[in-house]
C-alpha cells in the first residue's frame, strides 16, 4: 500500500532538488559583487530613514479582523445565490436568519465603537 | 401496608430533619410538639400497621436497590410480620410517652431542640433496625442508635463523666457492631445473600450445629451482647446514666438495650441451627441477670440500680431466647418496657424534686411530696418484683417455667432466674424503702413540689400498662413467627407460679425488715458480710479489671508503639514513601516551565509517542505490540 | 419537522437545544447594548431562562434515535445526558457570576454570550457524529473559551493565560484536523457512521491501515489535549491558575465533559472491531495522566493549580473506563463524568466564592483556618474533597468504585493498579487542604462577606448531591446506563 506513494517520494525529492537549483545556480554562473548599496532595500529610490518594522495603531488590526470575518461571511452568500431557485423559499428563510444574525453583530460593533478610528 | 411501613419509618425522620435544621429557631413549644408529635404520628401508622397483620397480613417489600454489583445485592426493604409490629409498637408507643414526658423535664434545658433532634433521629434508626428486612440494613441502624445513644449520654457535654461514659458506651458498643459486620461477612460469603427471606430459606443449607453457623451465631451474639449490656460488655450501662434521665428510660431500658433480644428473636432460625450458640446465649443471659441483681442490692444511686435491674431485666430475656422460648422473651420485652419506662420516669421527677440528686440515702417524705410519682413508683416495683396479677409476674415466669421445665441442664438457669426473682424483690424494694421514706424515716418536713402533668400523665399511662400488660396474649400473637409453645399441665403451672410468688415474697419481706423496720439490722448484716459486701459494692471489680487487664496494657502498648514503633518503624517506611513521591512530584513538577514552547514540546513528543505505538502495532518496530 | 432537501433531512428539532443555547446567546449580545451597565445582572437572568428553555427542549429527545444534518448529528440518549449536564453546570456557574464578577469589576455582558457560545459548542461536541461537526464543536468552545481566560483583561495572568491557551489550543487543533484528514483518506468518509462502516468491513483490513491508525492516534491527541490528560495536559495548570476563577470552574468540568462525550462517540461507538488498537495509546495516556495528576498535585500551594492536577488525574479516570470498549463499562465513565461534574463544580465554586476577595486569594496560605471563619464555605469544601479523594459516602466514592468495577470485569489490571495507588497518593493533597483549612488561624478575624443567595444555593445543593448520590448512587447510575448504550 505504501508503495502507491512512490511517485508522491519522487516529486517530493524533484520539488528540493529544483528548489536547490534554483537557488543556488544563478549567483554562481552570475557572479557576485558585494557593496553597501546592495544591502539597501531600494537599490535606486528613496534612502529608508527608520526600520522596517514600524508599530501599528490597535485599530487597525481591530478593522482589518472585522472585514475579514463580515467579508467571509459575504462569500457564503455566492454558493447560496447559484442554488437559491432550487432551495426556494426555505432557502431564502435561512438565508434571512443567517443575514440577520450578522446584522445583530454589526450593530454589536458598531454600537461598541469598534468601527470608530482613534478616539 | 406497603405506604405503611415506610411512613412509620419517615415521621421520625422527618421530626428530626425539622428540628435538627429549624429547631434553633423555632419556638420552644413547637419544637415539643413536632419532637412528640411525629413520634405519636409514627404510633398511630404503626397502630393501624398492627390491625392489618391482625388481619393476616405481612409485608416482605423492596423499595429500591441500593446498589446491585454482580451477585451482591442490597435491596432496601422493609420486613413487617408479628414479631417486628411488636418492636413498632413498643418504640413507638412507649417513645411517643417518654417524648411528651420529656417536654416537661427539659424545658429548663438549653439544649432543648437539640434534645428532640436526637431523641428523634434515635427512634428512627431504632426503627430501620426493626423494620429492615436486610441485614445490611439492620446493621446501619444498628450503628445509628449507637451514635444516637452516643449523643444522647453525651447530651452535657460539657461535663467530663458524660463525655467519658459516651465515649465507653461507643466503645463497646462498636466491638459488638464489628462482631455484626464479621457475621454479615460470613453469612454473605457461604450462602450469598443477606436479605431475610433468603438468608432463612438457604440457612438450612450450612451443616446443623457445624463451624460456620456457629460463628455466625456467635458474632451476632457479641453484637447483641455489647448493645444489651450483658456479661462480659456490660460495664457501659451504668455509666450511661449520665445522659438525661429520659433518655435512660427511652434507650438503655425501654428499647434500644433490647435490641439484642430482637436480633436473637429475628434470626432464630440460625440459632436453632446452632444450638451451642443457642446455650451459650441462654447461659449468657442467667449469669448476667444474676450478676446485675446482686449488684443492684448495693448500690446507692438511684439511677444506677434501675440500670443493673435493667441489665438483670434484659439477661431474663437473653436466657429466655437463648432456651427457645421466644415468645415469652418478647413477651418480656413489652412488659419490661412498660415498668422500666415507668420507673425511670419517675425517678427522674424525684431526682427533679431533689435538685439533681440521684443518692437514696437523701430522700424522704415522697409519698407527701410527690403522691402521683409514690404510687406509680410502687406500682412499677411491684410489677418488676413478680407480684401476682401484674404484668411482671406473667413474663417472668412464663420464662422461669419455660427453663425449670425445659430438660437437661437448663434447669438450673431457671434456678438461677428464680434467685434472681427473689433478689429483684429485694434490690427494688429496698430502693423503694429507702428513697421513698417509709412514714417513720421521714423525719424531715422538706417541701417538694409533684412534677407536670405532662410529666406525670405518661407515667399514669404506663402504670396502667404496667399492671394490665400481662393480660395481652403476645405468645399466641407472635405464634406465626415462632410457633407454639409447649403446654404446661395445670399441676405444674400452678406450683410453679407459687414458688415465683414465694420467691418474690422472701425478697420482699427481707427488704421490708433491713430497710423499714430495723434499719440497725442493714448496719449489721452489712459487717458481717464485710468483704463480699464490698465486693458487690465495687461490681466486683468488673471496670477495675478491665483496666489492668485491656485498658492499662493497651495504652502502654499505644505508648510503646508511640515511642518506639511508630517514629522508627511506620513514621519510617510511611514518610520514606511519601518522600519518595514527594520527591518525584517536585522532579515533574519542573516540567512544568512556564514556556509555551516546552508545552509545545511536550504536546509534540506526546504525538510521536502515538506515532510510535503505532508503528509498533504495525510491525515496524522491532517492539511488536498487539496481535 | 423534517425537510428535506437533495437527500439531506433538515431536523432542526435534533438540534433544537443547541439552537436555543446558540440564539440565547445572540439576544443576550442585543441586549448588552441596551441595558445600562448597572442592571447588567439582568443578562444573567435572561440567560438562565434561555438555558431552561434548552433544558425544556432537550427532555423529549431521550430515548430517540434521530440522525440528522445527513449523519452528522444525532439527537440520542447520550447527548440527552450530557445537555443535560451541561446546561445543569452552566445555569450553576451563570448563578454564581454576577458577584463574582462585580467582584472584580469584570461584570461585562459578553461574558455571558461567550459562555453560552462555549455551551452550545459543547452541546454540539456531544451529538456530533461526524468529524466535521465534531471539529466544529470544538473549535465554537475551544474560542469562546480562550476569550474568556483572558477576561479579566487588566490582568497579566490571565492574558498569558488566554495566549498560552490560544498557542497550545491551535497547535493541538493542528493534530485534531490532520488526524480527521488522515481518517478521512483512510475511509472516504466524514460521518462517523461511514467510518464505522469500512472499519468492520472484511476487505477494508482496518488494523493494519495505517492512515487510518495514524489519524485515530492523532484524533486522540487533540481530544486528549481538550480533556486535558498528560502528556498533553501542559497548558492546564496555567490557563488554570491565571483565568478568572469562574472561568476556571467552568471549564474545568464542562469541557472535560464534552470531550469525553466525543472520545465514547468515537472509540467505542465507531473504533470497536479495532479496540486492540486504540487501547493502547489510550491506557498509556490514563496512566500518564494518573501518575502525573496525582503527583505534581502534591507539590501546588496554589489551590487553582492543585486542583488543575486533580482535573488531569480525573481525566485518568474517566478514560480508564473508556478502556473496556463496552457499553456497559461506559456508563461507568458516564457515572464517574457526572459525580466528577458535581463535585469538582463545587469545589471551584468555593475558591471561587474565597477568591471574589481577590485572586490571590487561591494561594493555600490563605485557606488556613477558613473553618473559623467562614464555617459553611469550608465544610462544603471538605465533603467536595473527600469526595475527589473518593472516600464514602459521597458520590466519588462510587464513581471510583464503578470504573475500576468495570476494568475488573474486563480484566485489565495494569491500569487498575496504577489507579488504585495513585488514589492513595492523591488523598495526601486532598486531605491536606482539609487539615488547613482546620488549622488555627493566626488572626480570629471573622470575615462578614455574605455569599448571596444564588451562590449558597448553589454550593448548597451541590455539597447535597455529593452525599445524596454517594449513599443512593442507582438513579444516576440507571440513566448513565441508558444513555451509555451508543448509536450512530
Amino acid at each position: 500500500m505504501l508503495s502507491d506513494y512512490f511517485p508522491l517520494l519522487i516529486f517530493l525529492i524533484a520539488v528540493f532538488v529544483f528548489g536547490l537549483i534554483a537557488l543556488y545556480l544563478p549567483p554562481w554562473l552570475a557572479g557576485h559583487l558585494d557593496s553597501a548599496a546592495k544591502d539597501l532595500p531600494y537599490e535606486s529610490g528613496i534612502v529608508p530613514r527608520t526600520g522596517a518594522r514600524r508599530r501599528f495603531a490597535i485599530s487597525f488590526y481591530l478593522t482589518a479582523m472585522l472585514f475579514i470575518i463580515f467579508d467571509i461571511e459575504a462569500i457564503f452568500i455566492y454558493p447560496w445565490a447559484v442554488n437559491v431557485k432550487g432551495l426556494g423559499w426555505f432557502g431564502v428563510a435561512e438565508m434571512a436568519v443567517f443575514v440577520a444574525v450578522l446584522l445583530v453583530a454589526l450593530i454589536y460593533v458598531w454600537r461598541k465603537g469598534a468601527l470608530e478610528w482613534g478616539s | 401496608m406497603d405506604t405503611l411501613a415506610p411512613l412509620v419509618l419517615l415521621t421520625p425522620l422527618a421530626g428530626f430533619l425539622v428540628n435538627a435544621l429549624f429547631g434553633r429557631v423555632l419556638p420552644r413549644r413547637v419544637v415539643g410538639w413536632i419532637g412528640a408529635g411525629s413520634i405519636g404520628l409514627a404510633f398511630v401508622f404503626a397502630l393501624v400497621a398492627l390491625s392489618q397483620v391482625l388481619g393476616g397480613q405481612r409485608l416482605d417489600q423492596t423499595y429500591f436497590t441500593w446498589w446491585q454489583s454482580a451477585d451482591f445485592n442490597v435491596p432496601f426493604n422493609l420486613y413487617l410480620d408479628q414479631l417486628s409490629t411488636l418492636m413498632i409498637l413498643v418504640i413507638t408507643g412507649v417513645g411517643f410517652l417518654i417524648h411528651v414526658y420529656s417536654v416537661g423535664y427539659m424545658r429548663e434545658d438549653p439544649g432543648y431542640s437539640r434534645f428532640f433532634a436526637y431523641m428523634n433521629l434515635f427512634v428512627f434508626t431504632m426503627l430501620l433496625l426493626v423494620l429492615s428486612g436486610n441485614l445490611l440494613w439492620l446493621i446501619i441502624g444498628w450503628a445509628g442508635v449507637g451514635l444516637s445513644s452516643y449523643l444522647l449520654i453525651g447530651f452535657w457535654f460539657e461535663r467530663t463523666s458524660a463525655v467519658l461514659a459516651a465515649r465507653k458506651a461507643f466503645v463497646m458498643n462498636t466491638i459488638g457492631d464489628v462482631g455484626m459486620v464479621f457475621a454479615a461477612f460470613l453469612i454473605f460469603l457461604n450462602l450469598r445473600v443477606l436479605d431475610y427471606q433468603g438468608l432463612f430459606s438457604r440457612v438450612h443449607q450450612l451443616p446443623k450445629g457445624g463451624v460456620v453457623i456457629t460463628a455466625i451465631c456467635l458474632l451476632l451474639l457479641l453484637g447483641a451482647v455489647a448493645k444489651s449490656a450483658q456479661l462480659p460488655l456490660h460495664t457501659w450501662l451504668p455509666d450511661a446514666m449520665e445522659g438525661p434521665t429520659p433518655v435512660s428510660a427511652l434507650i438503655h431500658a425501654a428499647t434500644m438495650v433490647t435490641a439484642g433480644v430482637y436480633l436473637v428473636a429475628r434470626m432464630h432460625l440460625l440459632y436453632d441451627w446452632a444450638p451451642a450458640a443457642a446455650a451459650t446465649v441462654a447461659v449468657i443471659g442467667g449469669l448476667t441477670a444474676l450478676f446485675a441483681a446482686t449488684i443492684g442490692t448495693s448500690q446507692v444511686d438511684i439511677k444506677r440500680i434501675l440500670a443493673y435491674s435493667t441489665m438483670s431485666q434484659i439477661g431474663y430475656m437473653f436466657l429466655a431466647v437463648g432456651i427457645g422460648a421466644y415468645a415469652a422473651g418478647m413477651f418480656h420485652f413489652m412488659t419490661h418496657a412498660f415498668f422500666k419506662a415507668l420507673l425511670f420516669m419517675a425517678a427522674g421527677n424525684v431526682i427533679h424534686a431533689f435538685h439533681d440528686d440521684q443518692d437514696i440515702r437523701h430522700m424522704g417524705n415522697l409519698r407527701a411530696g410527690l403522691p402521683i410519682t409514690f404510687w406509680t413508683f410502687l406500682i412499677g416495683t411491684l410489677s418488676i418484683s413478680g407480684f401476682p396479677l401484674f404484668a411482671g409476674f406473667f413474663s417472668k415466669d412464663e420464662i422461669i417455667r419455660a427453663a425449670l421445665s425445659a430438660p437437661g441442664a437448663e434447669f438450673w438457669l431457671g434456678v438461677i432466674a428464680l434467685i434472681t426473682a427473689g433478689l429483684t424483690a429485694y434490690y427494688m424494694f429496698r430502693l423503694f424503702f429507702i428513697a421513698f421514706g417509709w412514714e417513720w424515716l421521714s423525719h424531715d418536713d422538706r417541701h417538694l413540689h409533684e412534677a407536670l402533668p405532662v410529666q406525670t400523665v405518661p407515667i399514669i399511662i404506663l402504670a396502667v400498662g404496667a399492671v394490665v400488660g400481662g393480660y395481652v396474649p403476645v405468645a399466641s400473637f407472635l405464634s406465626p413467627v415462632f410457633g407454639h409453645a409447649v403446654e404446661v399441665g395445670a399441676g405444674a403451672f400452678i406450683g410453679l407460679a407459687a414458688l415465683s410468688v414465694l420467691v418474690a415474697l422472701v425478697g420482699f419481706l427481707t427488704a421490708y425488715l433491713l430497710h423499714a423496720r430495723r434499719p440497725d439490722l442493714a448496719l449489721v448484716w452489712r459487717a458481717r458480710l464485710g468483704p463480699i459486701h464490698t465486693l458487690v459494692e465495687h461490681k466486683y471489680y468488673v471496670d477495675e479489671l478491665y483496666d489492668r487487664v485491656f485498658v492499662r496494657p493497651g495504652l502502654a502498648l499505644a505508648r510503646f508503639l508511640n515511642d518506639i514503633v511508630e517514629p522508627r518503624v511506620i513514621d519510617g517506611a510511611v514518610n520514606g514513601v511519601a518522600d519518595f513521591f514527594l520527591l518525584e512530584a517536585r522532579e515533574f513538577r519542573l516540567i512544568q516551565t512556564g514556556r509555551v514552547g516546552t508545552y509545545a514540546l511536550w504536546t509534540l513528543g506526546g504525538a510521536i509517542g502515538v506515532v510510535l505505538v503505532v508503528a509498533a502495532f504495525l510491525g515496524y518496530l522491532p517492539v511488536r505490540l498487539g496481535g | 419537522m423534517t425537510i428535506n432537501i437533495s437527500g439531506i433531512g433538515i431536523d432542526y428539532g435534533a438540534i433544537l437545544p443547541e439552537l436555543v443555547v446558540a440564539g440565547t446567546a445572540i439576544v443576550v449580545l442585543f441586549l448588552e447594548l441596551v441595558v445600562p451597565p448597572d442592571r447588567r445582572r439582568w443578562l444573567a437572568a435572561v440567560t438562565v431562562i434561555g438555558l431552561l428553555g434548552a433544558l425544556v427542549a432537550t427532555i423529549p429527545l431521550w430515548g430517540q434515535n434521530r440522525s440528522a444534518f445527513g449523519d452528522t448529528v444525532i439527537a440520542d440518549s447520550l447527548a440527552v445526558f450530557f445537555n443535560v449536564l451541561l446546561i445543569a453546570i452552566t445555569i450553576a456557574t451563570v448563578a454564581i457570576s454576577p458577584r463574582y464578577l462585580h467582584a472584580l469589576d469584570l461584570d461585562y455582558g459578553e461574558y455571558y454570550i461567550l459562555i453560552l457560545g462555549a455551551t452550545a459548542g459543547m452541546m454540539l461536541l456531544a451529538a456530533a457524529t461526524s468529524l466535521m461537526t465534531i471539529f466544529l464543536g470544538i473549535e465554537l468552545l475551544s474560542i469562546s473559551l480562550y476569550v474568556l481566560s483572558g477576561f479579566a483583561r487588566t490582568t497579566l495572568r490571565s492574558q498569558e493565560s488566554a495566549l498560552k491557551y490560544l498557542l497550545l489550543g491551535g497547535f493541538a487543533t493542528g493534530f485534531l484536523l490532520y488526524g480527521m484528514a488522515l481518517i478521512y483518506g483512510a475511509t472516504g468518509s466524514t460521518t462517523l457512521r461511514g467510518i464505522a462502516a469500512f472499519t468492520t468491513a472484511a476487505s477494508s483490513n482496518a488494523a493494519g491501515n495505517v492512515l487510518l491508525l495514524l489519524g485515530i492516534g492523532f484524533l486522540s491527541v487533540g481530544l486528549a489535549f481538550k480533556a486535558s490528560a498528560a502528556p498533553f495536559h501542559m497548558w492546564t495548570p496555567d490557563v488554570y491558575e491565571g483565568a478568572p476563577t469562574i472561568v476556571t470552574t467552568f471549564m474545568s468540568v464542562a469541557t472535560k465533559s464534552a470531550a469525553f462525550a466525543a472520545v465514547g462517540r468515537v472509540f467505542i461507538a465507531t473504533f470497536p472491531s479495532i479496540s486492540s488498537r486504540w487501547y493502547f495509546p489510550l491506557a498509556l495516556i490514563a496512566i500518564f495522566s494518573l501518575f502525573i495528576g496525582n503527583l505534581v498535585a502534591i507539590t501546588q500551594d496554589n489551590i487553582k493549580r492543585m486542583l488543575a492536577y486533580s482535573g488531569i488525574a480525573h481525566a485518568g479516570y474517566i478514560l480508564l473506563g473508556v478502556l473496556p470498549g463496552t457499553a456497559q463499562a461506559f456508563s461507568a465513565t458516564l457515572f464517574y463524568i457526572a459525580a466528577y461534574s458535581v463535585m469538582n463544580f463545587g469545589a471551584f465554586a468555593v475558591v471561587t466564592a474565597v477568591a471574589a476577595g481577590g485572586e490571590q486569594n487561591a494561594d493555600l496560605s490563605h485557606w488556613r483556618g477558613l473553618f473559623y471563619r467562614r464555617p459553611f464555605l469550608a465544610t462544603v469544601m471538605t465533603i467536595f474533597m473527600l469526595s475527589l479523594a473518593g472516600i464514602p459516602p459521597t458520590v466519588g466514592f462510587f464513581a471510583k468504585l464503578f470504573v475500576f468495577q468495570a476494568l475488573v470485569n474486563a480484566q485489565i489490571w495494569a491500569p487498575l493498579i496504577v489507579a488504585v495507588i495513585m488514589t492513595i497518593v492523591s488523598f495526601y493533597y486532598y486531605l491536606r487542604v482539609i487539615v488547613i483549612m482546620l488549622a488555627a488561624p493566626d488572626e480570629v478575624a471573622v470575615e462578614k462577606r455574605p455569599l448571596g443567595i444564588p451562590t449558597s444555593t448553589v454550593l448548597g445543593v451541590a455539597g447535597l448531591a455529593t452525599v445524596v448520590l454517594g449513599i443512593f448512587p442507582a438513579v444516576v447510575l440507571d440513566w448513565a446506563t441508558r444513555a451509555a448504550s451508543l448509536h450512530f
